[in-house]
């Protein structure tokens, strides 16, 4: 009785602005509680790590909790969805559990949408978090879409629908491919030289074969000029450009920018011939490839196919290293990841977004090259926007230059840590101590980093930042359509029918499209017969000779 | 004259009534922060809105204003009176506020 009328009395005075009241009337209590926790704090007994983990794992819970694994106690470890879709970093060898990890986490979020639209199908059907994952290796892009199928199965008509118009693929095979147009700007704030730029930088770097300082002001402004024409890249338009004078000022004199029209104006005098050979070299080795060849779309083509162009989800398959050279899906990747990465800032941030790259250690090795920059300054800059980018390495510690590696560990909120020997010392500092272990530290340094060598798969640490790493085994991951009953390859029918048809054509129809365009401005130059005459000037017939010569070639055309 | 005082006097108690309800209101809202805020005080310990930390409100507090060290609120000081609207946290050094 006495506690409540105190509490009423605490809650008045707190009411009219005297909270001193309220604290003098707690004071005994306050006094007695002091002492027993400053006592406590003396001779209490050091919290044991399980104790340790589990507030851990308590103040990590919150409101949409994705489920990150179990502890060994098994109490599960849910961490709020803001903080789970912070940029993060997970690491470990192959075959470790890096990649269901991945997928257990970014398919959570989905499948609650398609199971709360199975159990209500007029709810407002949006699936609330973006997501970009674009996979050199092909592992997660293949296990995703088979489970992204395997959800479509599962899911009712509503369901149905929202995976078709919200899941788009960026994929190229000798069936069908995904139109490409990286020389069509689309974006409003950067400039038509800054992307010839950027992919002019990514190609030099990324390709077999050198570039000299000459051949790389030459693919830079070549890359301008198609920007400025929208024009897809196609070797026979290089080789005509290069080589006909005549086709090449009739190109020019469509090009708006006066710098390029400066340069190519005068390309005969200021590139070396075998620079010109060396660069249509390079061109026509990137484009030789069908399939590539085939998703360089003109723009105005890819306008009327009327295809996905965005999408909340983009699944990205940059893996070529069985099927074509390594270097030009690397190209492609970071050619994505720019302009994701770019056209983030302006983003709507209510939605948060997650853009996964796996096997980071490839793209972050030249740390001089625009793209790793861009990318560090996105972990630096884009939690500003809600968005989160997710990197998976194995040797990260060795394989990447130390400032990108320490850049990446300062802007990332979690990191995951399977098995691996270097990499395990990042979580070294941050794993719980045993009380009444007593041998040396570096006893208790090499015996965690022999652990860590010898990890169990699925078994990881997770540290988030602020909190002491804790021992996890990830989520199960069954295989995809074991619970229907279904075949890998009748998920993958079903895939390639149901929702990348939405964003991917057929090759040969890609690549009739490629070759009318051809046809149309390299064959024809794209001039009427009577502007092409207009343009070749004849000389004026000042004499007999000059008549001669008028009627001789007259007869020869 | 009078009868514009009388219609002053009318139309001010007119606004009063008018303005109760919001009065009311604000008071109530004023009353379940206060009560809030008295619970808070109460459980002895309150965590970190930015790391979770659990911080204690009752130790051995050191009052800013006076340096007096005493037993008991870190949010008050016995001898100078001098109460603390908010603290740091102690793990993560963010500004907890409570009053």
């Amino acid at each position: 009785m006495v506690g409540i009328l105190k509490s009423l009395v605490a809650s008045a005075a707190v009411a009219v602005g005297r909270p001193d009241v309220a604290l003098r009337l707690g004071k005994s209590t306050s006094y007695a509680r002091a002492l027993a926790n400053e006592h406590a704090g003396m001779i209490g007994e050091p919290p044991t790590p399980a104790a340790i983990y589990a507030a851990a794992a308590r103040r990590m819970d919150g409101p949409q909790p994705m489920t990150f694994g179990t502890l060994p106690s098994g109490e599960p470890v849910r961490v709020r969805r803001d903080l789970g879709l912070m940029s993060a970093l997970i690491l470990g060898a192959t075959g470790a559990g890096k990649s269901r990890l991945l997928i257990a986490l970014l398919l959570e979020p989905l499948r609650q949408v398609i199971d709360d639209l199975r159990l209500d199908a007029h709810r407002h059907a949006d699936v609330g978090v973006e997501l970009e994952l674009i996979d050199p290796k092909f592992e997660t892009y293949d296990l995703f879409r088979k489970y992204v199928a395997a959800m479509w199965l599962r899911a009712n008509d509503a369901g149905r629908e929202l995976l078709e118009r919200s899941v788009r693929v960026i994929d190229w095979s000798h069936e069908r491919v995904t139109p490409l147009t990286p020389f069509d700007n689309h974006f409003t704030e950067i400039s038509n030289a800054y992307l010839a730029h950027l992919r002019a930088d990514v190609t030099a770097r990324t390709s077999p074969q050198s570039y000299t300082d000459a051949m790389r002001q030459l693919l830079y402004m070549f890359d301008w000029l198609l920007i400025e024409l929208r024009y897809p890249l196609s070797y026979r338009f290089a080789v005509r450009f290069m080589h006909d004078t005549d086709f090449r000022k009739g190109v020019l004199a469509r090009v708006p920018e006066p710098e390029v029209r400066y340069y190519f104006e005068n390309f005969d005098l200021t590139v070396p011939r075998q620079t010109r050979d060396g660069f249509l070299r390079r061109v026509q080795y990137g484009t030789s490839f069908p399939e590539l060849r085939a998703s360089y779309i003109p723009p105005e083509a890819m306008d009327e196919l009327g295809l996905m162009k965005e999408a909340p989800i983009t699944l990205v398959n940059t893996a070529c290293t069985t099927t074509l050279p390594q270097a030009l899906g690397y190209e492609r990747a970071a050619w994505r990841a720019t302009d994701v990465l770019c056209a983030a800032p302006r983003r709507n941030p209510r939605r948060p977004k997650s853009f996964v790259l796996e096997e980071a250690v490839r793209f972050l090795e030249d740390a001089n090259a625009d793209h790793v920059e861009t990318l560090l300054t996105a972990l630096r800059t884009l939690r500003s926007v809600n968005m989160g980018i997710v990197l998976t390495a194995q040797d990260f510690s060795n394989a990447v230059p130390a400032n990108a590696a320490r850049t990446v560990l300062l802007n990332t909120t979690w990191i995951g840590g399977f098995r691996a020997r270097e990499d395990a010392q990042i979580f070294w500092p941050h794993v719980a101590a045993i009380p009444d272990d007593r041998r040396t530290e570096s006893a208790k340094r090499d015996a965690y980093l022999r652990e860590m060598a010898g990890l169990a798969r699925q078994r990881y640490l997770l540290l988030v930042k602020g909190n002491p790493a804790l021992p996890l085994r990830a989520p199960d991951v069954p295989r995809p359509g074991e619970a229907l009953g279904v075949s890998e390859d009748e998920l993958l029918e079903v895939f390639n029918r149901e929702i990348a048809a939405k964003s991917m054509l057929p090759t040969a129809t890609a690549m009739r499209l490629t070759a009318e365009w051809e046809a149309k401005v390299v064959e024809q130059g794209e001039l009427r017969p009577s502007e092409a005459k207009s343009v070749r000037r004849k000389p004026p017939i000042t004499n007999l000779a000059d008549l001669k010569r008028f009627f001789t070639t007259s007869e020869e055309e | 004259m009078k009868k514009l005082t009388l219609a002053w006097h009318l139309t001010l108690a007119l606004l009063y009534v008018f303005a109760l309800p919001i009065y009311a209101a604000k008071w109530l809202t004023r009353a379940m922060e206060s009560f809030f805020i008295v619970s808070e005080i109460r459980k002895g310990f309150i965590d970190c809105p930015h790391c979770g930390f659990r911080n204690p409100l009752d130790l051995l507090a050191l009052c800013r204003r006076c340096g007096m060290a005493e037993f008991g609120s870190r949010l008050y000081c016995t001898t100078c009176k001098q109460v603390t609207k908010a603290f740091p946290c102690d793990r993560c050094t963010a500004t907890i506020r409570v009053l």
